[in-house]
């Protein structure tokens, strides 16, 4: 059960207010943050939000219009979509971060951060190098300071020091593709992807807690490989955190 | 506010309800109801055809307003576990069309829809390989509850939507939202096969007794 090597760098994109790149293998995935004012929702007015969006960028692979890769788990818009909400469901399962530090003022004005996920390079398992670079972006994102004019507008002000967020723990995802009941393939690649019927994607936070559970395709699969994949992304979690800590270790702030 | 209820909600469905559809079904879990319109073999546009299989595709469609990834996301769900059960391999080149049009959201919607899917395609007669059944099944402290409401899934802090098959009690799919240990994972996949065999039960008793 192995992972292709992994890579994470932060801040690559300077005009975007959090940004991060992360690679598995071949597979890479870009991330960029961009914070917009909004109103927040009348139930939470001490609450902002993030939205999630993926693309695979034309240039990712030879055959990203081809029938063959809408046959796979990504390639068509659908599966794409589907993605890109389950990446926002574990970064809202995982409470990362606490949407509290986005407000502005209350019930007026939050920050709406925009999470931009575009895959330039298409390896196979998108979700894992996905979720790693959003992880990276949201640690290196920069609230700017504001102030707020006397018509309610929210500006940006030049006195004061931009903030970070507080991130409580990252979530760290790993994908296994299933073959059938027998065979079970952690990260699977490209060519691999292309076979596979069933896909198990696990995420386990920096902590230790268990944030997804996500089990999809028409293979079906028993509860005890459910375990037997929980137990190898537990471990997973743990190296991760040693092998790239200046991104998912600990920042005393 | 019930403590812990390891009881379905009641099950309600009614067949045949739309004229045209080769199969319909309306299907409901305590007030969360789905109208489910299947539709097929029939033909397949160039750019979805599969030489070896049936397409299967699957609609999702909210009670007001347009499609957004959340629900892209359950017409993926969907579309995955009604595949793992139609036998696709005996109708090539054709398109199996479910959709499934959201009446009313009180909880436990994921599994409503896959139910009722499962409902609609026996109805229309498509040929399946076995019964799959959903079960949803929240988590607060170590309380659990099937089949919540609405209610009861805004106050848990775990949210586990698993598809089972009715043969063996493999996991079709599992979906999870919250933060959770392995020992509570292990603890719900118990509990929802459990009420598995139920709503399994329920499906085959409604078919028997409303053959036409």
């Amino acid at each position: 059960m192995d992972v292709r090597r992994t890579a994470v760098s932060l801040g690559s994109i300077k005009t975007a207010d959090g940004s991060a790149l992360a690679k598995v293998g071949g597979t890479t995935v870009a991330c960029g943050l961009k914070l917009e004012v909004g109103i927040p929702s009348a139930l939470k007015p001490k609450e902002g939000r993030f939205e999630v969006s993926l693309k695979l960028a034309s240039l990712c692979s030879p055959e990203i219009n081809k029938k063959s890769l809408g046959r796979t788990f990504v390639g068509n818009d659908k599966r794409i979509d589907a993605m890109a909400a389950t990446i926002k469901k574990t970064i809202a399962s995982s409470q990362m971060m606490n949407l509290e530090e986005l407000c502005i003022k209350e019930g007026a004005s939050v920050w709406v951060v925009y999470i931009d996920l575009v895959c330039v390079d298409f390896s196979g398992n998108i979700f894992d190098a996905a979720l790693m670079a959003v992880g990276g972006a949201l640690r290196s994102l920069q609230l700017p300071p504001t102030q707020i004019a006397e018509d309610g507008e929210v500006m940006l002000s030049r006195e004061g020091k931009s903030s970070r967020l507080t991130i409580k723990r990252y979530p760290i995802s790993i994908s296994f593709g299933i073959l059938d009941q027998k065979h079970i393939v952690a990260d699977p690649t490209a060519e691999e992807e292309k076979l596979l019927e069933g896909r198990l994607s696990v995420a386990f936070t920096t902590d230790g807690h268990l944030c997804l559970v996500h089990k999809e395709g028409r293979e079906s699969i028993s509860s005890k490989r459910i375990n037997d994949c929980l137990d190898i992304a537990e471990k997973y979690a743990e190296k991760m955190v040693k092998k790239h800590p200046k991104v998912f270790g600990f920042v005393a702030s | 506010a019930m403590a812990g209820r390891g009881r379905l909600r009641s099950i309600g469905c009614e067949r045949g309800v739309l004229n045209r559809a080769d199969g319909s079904v309306r299907y409901s879990q305590g007030n969360s109801c789905v109208l489910v319109c299947v539709n097929g073999p029939m033909r397949v546009s160039r750019k979805d055809e599969n030489i070896h299989n049936a397409t299967v595709q699957v609609f999702v469609k909210p009670i007001t307003g347009n499609e957004d990834i959340e629900h892209m996301l359950m017409s993926t769900m969907v579309e995955d576990c009604l595949s793992s059960v139609i036998l696709v391999k005996m109708h090539p080149l054709t398109r199996i069309q479910i959709v499934i049009q959201l009446l009313d959201v009180d909880g436990s919607i994921l599994s409503c829809a896959i139910n009722g899917a499962m409902m609609g395609l026996i109805d229309a007669g498509i040929q399946c390989n076995k019964l799959l059944a959903a079960v949803t099944v929240t988590q607060l402290d170590s309380e659990m509850i099937v089949d919540p409401s609405k209610d009861d899934e805004k106050r848990a802090s775990v949210v586990v939507n698993l598809a089972f098959n009715a043969n063996d009690q493999q996991i079709i799919l599992s979906n999870t939202n919250g933060l959770l240990s392995k020992s509570d994972y292990h603890n719900i996949i118990n509990t929802a096969q459990k009420a598995a065999l139920k709503v399994e039960k329920f499906m085959r008793k409604f078919f028997e007794s409303t053959m036409r």
